[in-house]
C-alpha cells in the first residue's frame, strides 16, 4: 500500500527526512513515531504530495502511484492534526463539499456520517462541534470513498480523554474492517495499543522499525525482579549465585534479577531457603516509552 | 450537483472534464466562503454607497442637493475605485491562500490537482468580484438613473467594467503574491505594498522621471509608463470613454494618440489581460511546486 525507498527532504540546510525507507501492507496498522524535529510530520507531507522529494522514490495506493499525482488520493484518507472547516457551514455541507471533489453521490455523506456517528449532528454547524466531534467530522470526511488507506496525523493530540477514547474506539474499528492505517503520535499508549509495526524517527533518519510483538517480546525479556532487602544483599547475592541466579545490587538493601522464564519465583525461593530477609519486591518491565527513550537516545536496546 | 456531473470528477472519469468539474466545485465554495465572511456585502454595500452618495451631494459645494447625472459621478467615483478595487481585490485573494494552514492542506491532501485548486479559487474570488460590481455599481446605477438621468450611462458601465478588469487583475496579483509568501502576514505585507506602489507612489515616480528626462519625447516615457500599471491603463481608459481626455492637461494630446483611438482601446485591454495573466502564470508555477 506504501513503498517508501531511500527519500530525503531537505528544507534549506536542514535534512528533515535522510534517506528513509519503509513499506507498510495492506491492512497493516503502521505507527511513526519520533520526538519533535524527527520528520514524521515531513514524511506523512510526502505521502500525501504535499511536499516533494529532493531524492527517492515512493509508491501509494492499491495503484502504486507516486503521490503527487492526484488519482493516488483517490486511495488515501487525511485526517490533519487539527482540522479546520468553514465555521458557518454545517456538518452535512462539509462532507458534501469533500464528497463532490471525489465525484461521490450525497448517498455517501451520509454513509460517511452513519460509520462515526455524526448523522444527528448533520445540520449543526461546524462551529458549534466540540473538538471531539469536529475530529468525527474530520475522519467521516476521510472515509468519503471508502480509501484503502487512512493516514492520520497525531489525530488525538488535542483531545480530552473521553474524546481520545471514543475516536480511539472508531480507528479501532476501522482497524477491524481491514483499513490500512498509517498514524504519527505522541501518545505511546496509543501506538501499543493499536499499531501493527512502529517507525521511530531520529533526526529524519530510521532508528529503528519493530513488529509491536517483537517489542512486547522484548520488553518481556527486560522485565526485572526488584527485591528489598531487610539486611544488606550481599548474603542474598551469594545465596542466589549457589543456585546459578545472577543478581546485582541495586542499592544498600536491594538488588535485582532477571525475571525471565520463572527466574522470579526461584529467586524468592532461594532467599527464603537460604534465610535471607525479604521486606517487599515487585516486578519492572520497561514501558514502550522507555523503549522508545533507549532508541531515541542513542542504540535501540531496551532499557534494563 | 447532480449525479452524472459529480461522476465526472471521480477516478474513472475523463481527466478533462473531471478537471473542470472539480475546478467548478472549487470555484463555488470559494465563492461561498467569500459570502459567508460578509466581505462582499460591505464591497456591494460601499460601491452603492459611492455612487448614491457622489450622485446626491456631488454639488454640495455649490449648495445644492439631489441626484445628478453620470457625467460628474464617474470621474469621481474612477479616482476612489483605483485606490479601493485594487486594495480589497488584494486583501481578498491573499486571505484565500496564505494562512489559510491546514484548510489548504486538507484541500490539496484530496484528488485534485493543484492547478485545479489555484485556477477555483481565481474564479470563485473573480465571480465575487463581479457579484459586488454588479450589485453595487448595478444598483446604485439603477436609482441614479432613474432619478438624475441616463446622460453618460456608457461611461459608466465602462468604467464599471474597467474597474471589475483591475480588481481581477490585482486579484491575480495577490493569488500570485500568497503562493510565494503563504505566511498570511508576509503576504499582506507585499501586498500592501504592491497597493502604495500601483495606486499612490508609482505615478510620482512616472512624473518624476518626466521632468528628468525632460529631452525625450513624452510618448516615449508616458507611454511604456502607462501601460506597466494597471490601475494608470484604467485611469487613461475611463477618462477616455466619459470623454474627458482634456482632463489630461499638456499631455490629453499625446494619451489621446496613443489611446484614443480603436486599436489604442483594444491595446489597454490587451495590456490588462497580461497584466493579470502574467501573475497568474507566476501564482501556477509556483503554487505547483510548493511543499505545503
Amino acid at each position: 500500500m506504501i513503498d517508501v525507498r531511500e527519500v530525503t527532504k531537505r528544507y534549506g540546510a536542514i535534512t528533515a527526512v535522510d534517506r528513509l525507507s519503509f513499506d507498510v501492507g495492506p491492512g497493516e496498522t503502521f505507527a511513526l513515531i519520533g520526538p519533535n524535529g524527527a520528520g514524521k510530520t515531513t514524511t506523512l507531507k510526502l505521502l500525501l504530495g504535499l511536499a516533494c522529494p529532493d531524492a527517492g522514490a515512493m509508491r501509494i495506493g492499491r495503484r502504486a502511484l507516486p503521490p503527487g499525482d492526484p488519482r493516488a488520493r483517490h486511495d488515501i484518507g487525511y485526517v490533519p492534526q487539527r482540522a479546520e472547516f468553514p465555521p458557518a457551514r454545517t456538518v452535512g455541507d462539509v462532507l458534501a463539499f469533500f464528497a463532490a471533489l471525489r465525484g461521490l453521490p450525497r448517498e455517501a455523506v451520509e454513509r460517511s456520517l452513519g460509520r462515526v456517528g455524526l448523522t444527528a449532528l448533520a445540520p449543526r454547524r461546524a462551529s458549534e462541534l466540540s473538538g471531539g466531534y469536529v475530529q468525527r467530522l474530520s475522519l467521516a470526511q476521510a472515509l468519503l470513498g471508502d480509501p484503502a488507506l487512512l493516514v492520520l496525523d497525531e489525530p488525538t493530540a488535542s483531545l480530552d480523554p473521553e474524546a481520545t477514547w471514543e475516536f480511539r474506539s472508531l480507528v479501532e474499528q476501522l482497524q477491524r474492517e481491514g483499513k490500512t492505517l498509517l498514524f504519527c503520535s505522541h501518545l505511546l499508549s496509543e501506538v501499543e495499543r493499536i499499531a501493527d509495526r512502529v517507525l521511530i524517527l531520529v533526526d529524519g533518519r530510521r532508528a529503528a522499525l519493530e513488529r509491536l510483538d517483537d517489542l512486547r517480546a522484548k520488553q518481556a525479556g527486560a522485565t526485572r525482579l526488584a527485591i528489598a532487602l531487610l539486611e544488606p544483599p550481599e548474603r542474598g547475592i551469594a545465596a542466589l549465585a549457589e543456585r546459578g541466579i545472577a543478581a546485582q545490587i541495586a542499592g544498600e538493601r536491594a538488588l535485582e534479577v532477571e525475571a525471565t522464564d520463572g527466574g522470579a519465583i526461584a529467586a524468592i525461593e532461594g532467599l527464603r531457603a537460604a534465610g535471607v530477609t525479604i521486606g517487599s519486591f515487585e516486578m519492572r518491565r520497561p514501558t514502550l516509552e522507555e523503549t522508545f527513550l533507549a532508541v531515541v537516545h542513542g542504540g535501540a536496546d531496551v532499557p534494563r | 450537483m447532480t449525479a452524472p456531473a459529480l461522476a465526472a470528477a471521480g477516478p474513472d472519469a475523463d481527466p478533462r472534464r473531471a478537471a473542470l468539474v472539480r475546478i467548478r466545485i472549487i470555484a463555488r465554495e470559494e465563492l461561498r466562503r467569500a459570502l459567508e465572511t460578509r466581505w462582499l456585502f460591505a464591497f456591494t454595500a460601499l460601491f452603492a454607497l459611492l455612487v448614491l452618495g457622489l450622485s446626491y451631494f456631488g454639488l454640495a459645494q455649490s449648495r445644492e442637493l439631489g441626484f445628478q447625472g453620470f457625467a460628474r459621478v464617474t470621474l469621481s467615483l474612477m479616482n476612489l475605485v483605483l485606490m479601493i478595487v485594487p486594495l480589497t481585490a488584494l486583501m481578498l485573494g491573499v486571505t484565500s491562500v496564505a494562512g489559510s494552514g491546514e484548510g489548504l492542506a486538507l484541500l490539496l491532501a484530496q484528488p485534485v490537482g493543484r492547478g485545479e485548486v489555484l485556477a477555483g479559487k481565481y474564479l470563485g474570488l473573480a465571480v465575487a468580484l463581479a457579484f459586488a460590481h454588479a450589485l453595487g455599481f448595478g444598483g446604485g446605477g439603477v436609482v441614479v438613473a432613474l432619478n438624475g438621468g441616463a446622460d453618460q450611462l456608457p461611461g459608466f458601465i465602462v468604467l464599471t467594467l474597467l474597474s471589475l478588469a483591475l480588481g481581477w487583475v490585482t486579484l491575480a496579483a495577490a493569488i500570485a503574491i500568497a503562493s510565494i509568501w503563504p505566511d498570511r502576514l508576509r503576504a499582506m505585507s507585499a501586498a500592501l505594498m504592491l497597493w502604495l506602489a500601483m495606486a499612490i507612489a508609482y505615478d510620482l515616480v512616472v512624473l518624476g522621471a518626466t521632468a528628468l528626462l525632460s529631452g525625450v519625447p513624452l510618448e516615449s516615457v508616458l507611454f511604456p509608463a502607462l501601460i506597466l500599471n494597471p490601475v494608470d491603463v484604467v485611469r487613461v481608459l475611463t477618462t477616455l470613454a466619459v470623454g474627458s481626455g482634456a482632463l489630461f492637461g499638456p499631455t490629453s494630446a499625446v494619451v489621446m494618440k496613443m489611446f484614443g483611438t480603436a486599436g489604442g482601446i483594444a491595446l489597454g485591454s490587451t495590456v490588462l489581460i497580461v497584466e493579470g495573466a502574467v501573475p497568474l502564470a507566476i501564482a501556477w508555477r509556483v503554487f505547483r511546486r510548493r511543499d505545503w
